[in-house]
């Protein structure tokens, strides 16, 4: 972006589409093309699969993506992060089970249109729409992430603590579950990063003497454990198989009076996607409820929704969709993931010697660009293929689960194993699964302990390099302008929650006065 | 046919587990340096979220023991079928290395697809060895994964 003072926005526009060129000579070599294809594949039958969410599936194939080099590893798997957000959509209308999280309210409306004979129309709607929502928030990561980039290079080790705390504090305020749980799960996720050499001192801590854990807890064991192993362990206790309604390829032609409806439901439901996409926690289940909400509540007739509104479909598949883009913002520019799916791609590039950051734009442009070059083939692959192949993920919902079950495990097992060769890792899935299985049982949301430990490394090492900086003085934490920002976000966020707490509380003593 | 329990003293449970993690990490953090207050050593970050995570542990167990989470029904843990994964996944730490991918592999499928789907032992076996023998060319052959071979 160095020629942005000359021509001002003009020149900004020319280095931009400079560097997409660029982008597009990386994603479009034959390489790189089918990793894409691969991994959107990959991703809508994850997305399509009931128990297999888009974590779940970029982890499963993390270990395979050593061996590539770093563009097309992150190129794959950010194929199958937003391929899931397609697929996820089909199990809804058809089966009227989710096929991912993000995908729950698809099934309100989605599968009375099955239903009523029109899968056709809400499957189409659902594939134009992600099209829309993913592709536009791929040029909002284009456009905003490399001056964001610039702004965020001038952040040093006090700044970038308060942004992660910062981070850790909205995932617990939005997190779904009691405020203290979520609290919990996140000092816990915390304390697992701790496990391994000290980053600073190089000072051995709670290894067990096992070499294994010198560079701390696998994260791919431990993501395929809480994440995969867990949802096995709930799902075979309900063991059955799903039966589909099955669409023609004729019925899949929509009538122009449902584009027409559903074309408001799109461009309002990718302004909600792209906005929530860059908030850490499940922000893309939850711009799918607030794109359900604000269509409801702008309708005409909101007592229809629920019965087969193209609407409640179109608006929601658009918000998942269009979070991809955003998500990635946090992600690539700050190196904070803001959901576990992007947990897992920054443990990819971290894998691979990339540091993520404000920094990466600048070092390692063939990565940035090359990325985003390949989500715009990759929707565009999306929205030609799902449509074609959805009788083949129909018999896909038709395998017994279990005979899906124990496949899935396998392909985990050799994951897990795959890392470093060691058993200790399956040992650890097998632990973390069952550690999993009763979190989720019992209330507990696993989400925000995995996103903890992928921060736990650098908010300790940022503490502990802004103390030294500043010779011990605690001030150094609030003294510089993005630091009072960040820290400020903080104290307003935990002061609402006081109030809203407070309220709460002040409700519940009337009402047992009352009673 | 697993046990019962009413997510209170699910809540408890885990309540109480957390705050074994918290006495263990304060204990094992008490040992390492503890640095100065301009340079602070491994054991301080540990040390700081341990109180931390004993602080949430209280509050998560007096929060249970009231009751403030709401009267929820009780939820059914460790079905015969989750005894079973578990149980197939640990089998598979123990023997990967002794007996080989194929041959663990092949012995996990047979008592998972026994357990869970209604095959008989001779199709069980066979779509057992089946499916671990293509996993094995699979991710051996076309994707250059190592995988124990065992003594054979």
């Amino acid at each position: 972006m160095g020629r942005g003072g000359e021509g001002g926005w003009r020149g900004v526009l020319i280095d931009t589409l400079g560097h997409l060129g660029h982008g597009f000579a990386v994603a479009l070599t034959p390489a790189n093309l089918l990793y894409c294809l691969i991994g959107v594949v990959w991703g809508t039958v994850v997305g399509v699969l009931p128990g297999l969410g888009p974590l779940a599936g970029l982890t499963l194939l993390l270990p395979l993506t050593f061996k590539l080099d770093p563009a097309a590893a992150i190129i794959m798997l950010a194929g199958i992060f937003y391929g899931a957000m397609y697929g996820g959509s089909t199990t809804s209308i058809l089966v009227n089970i989710p096929g991912e999280a993000a995908s729950v309210v698809t099934c309100l409306d989605g599968y009375q249109m099955a239903r009523q004979g029109r899968a056709g129309p809400a499957l189409v709607v659902a594939a134009l729409g992600s099209f829309v929502g993913g592709t536009a928030s791929i040029l909002g990561l284009m456009l905003f992430a490399p001056p964001l980039a610039q702004l965020m290079l001038r952040i040093g080790p006090p700044e970038e603590f308060a942004l992660m705390v910062l981070a850790l504090l909205v995932m617990s305020v939005v997190s779904s579950g009691p405020h203290l749980k979520t609290v919990a799960m996140i000092l816990l996720g915390l304390l697992l990063a701790t496990v391994g050499i000290d980053p600073i001192s190089a000072y051995s801590r709670f290894t067990f003497g096992a070499l294994q854990l010198s560079e701390g807890v696998s994260f791919v064991a431990m993501a395929l454990g809480l994440f995969g192993v867990s949802e096995i362990l709930l799902s075979v206790e309900r063991l059955a198989t799903m039966e589909a309604i099955r669409p023609t390829l004729r019925s899949l032609v929509p009538r122009w009076a449902d584009l027409r409806a559903s074309a408001g439901a799109v461009g309002r439901g990718t302004v909600i996607g792209f906005l929530f996409g860059f908030i850490p926690g499940i922000s893309h289940v939850v711009s799918t409820f607030v794109s359900y909400a604000v269509e409801k509540k702008l309708s005409r007739t909101p007592e229809t929704f629920g019965t087969g509104r193209i609407e409640g479909v179109a608006g929601p598949e658009t918000a998942n969709n269009a979070t991809t883009g955003s998500a990635m913002i946090p992600l690539l520019v700050l190196g904070i993931p803001s959901i576990p799916a992007t947990a897992v791609l920054l443990s990819a590039l971290l894998i691979h010697g990339i540091l993520p950051g404000p920094q990466l734009v600048q070092d390692h442009p063939q990565i940035f660009w090359g990325l985003v070059a390949s989500m715009y083939v990759g929707n565009l692959i999306l929205l030609v293929l799902n449509l074609p192949l959805v009788g083949l993920f129909v018999n896909l919902l038709r395998i017994p689960y279990a005979y899906l079950g124990p496949g899935i495990l396998l392909v985990s097992i050799v994951g897990a194993y795959s890392v470093s060769g060691s058993t200790l890792d399956l040992w650890l899935m097998a632990g973390f699964g069952l550690v999993g299985y009763l979190l989720r049982k019992f209330g507990f949301d696993v989400a925000p302990l995995l996103l903890a430990v992928v921060l736990g490394d650098r908010i300790e090492v940022s503490l502990r390099r802004a103390l030294t900086i500043s010779n011990g003085d605690y001030w150094i934490l609030v003294q510089s302008a993005f630091s009072k920002i960040f820290l400020g976000a903080v104290l307003l966020l935990v002061g609402l929650q006081a109030v809203a707490w407070y309220f709460g509380f002040s409700r519940k003593v009337v009402r047992e006065a009352e009673a | 046919m697993g046990w019962r329990w009413t997510p209170r003293h699910g809540e408890i449970g885990v309540a109480a587990g957390l705050g074994l993690v918290a006495v263990y990490v304060i204990v094992g953090a008490a040992r390492m340096p503890a640095g100065t207050v301009a340079l602070p050593g491994p054991a301080f970050f540990p040390l700081a979220l341990a109180l931390l995570l004993g602080g949430t542990a209280v509050a998560l167990l007096v929060r249970a023991v009231r009751g403030e989470g709401g009267a929820a029904a009780s939820v059914e843990v460790g079905d015969p079928h989750v005894l079973t994964v578990l149980g197939g996944l640990l089998g598979v730490a123990l023997l990967l290395e002794r007996l080989g991918f194929l041959a663990t592999l092949s012995l996990f499928l047979l008592v998972l697809f026994r357990a869970l789907s209604p095959l008989g032992w001779l199709r069980a076996a066979a779509a057992a060895v089946a499916t671990a023998v293509v996993a094995a060319l699979f991710f051996e052959r076309l994707l250059g994964v190592n995988l124990p071979r065992g003594p054979w």
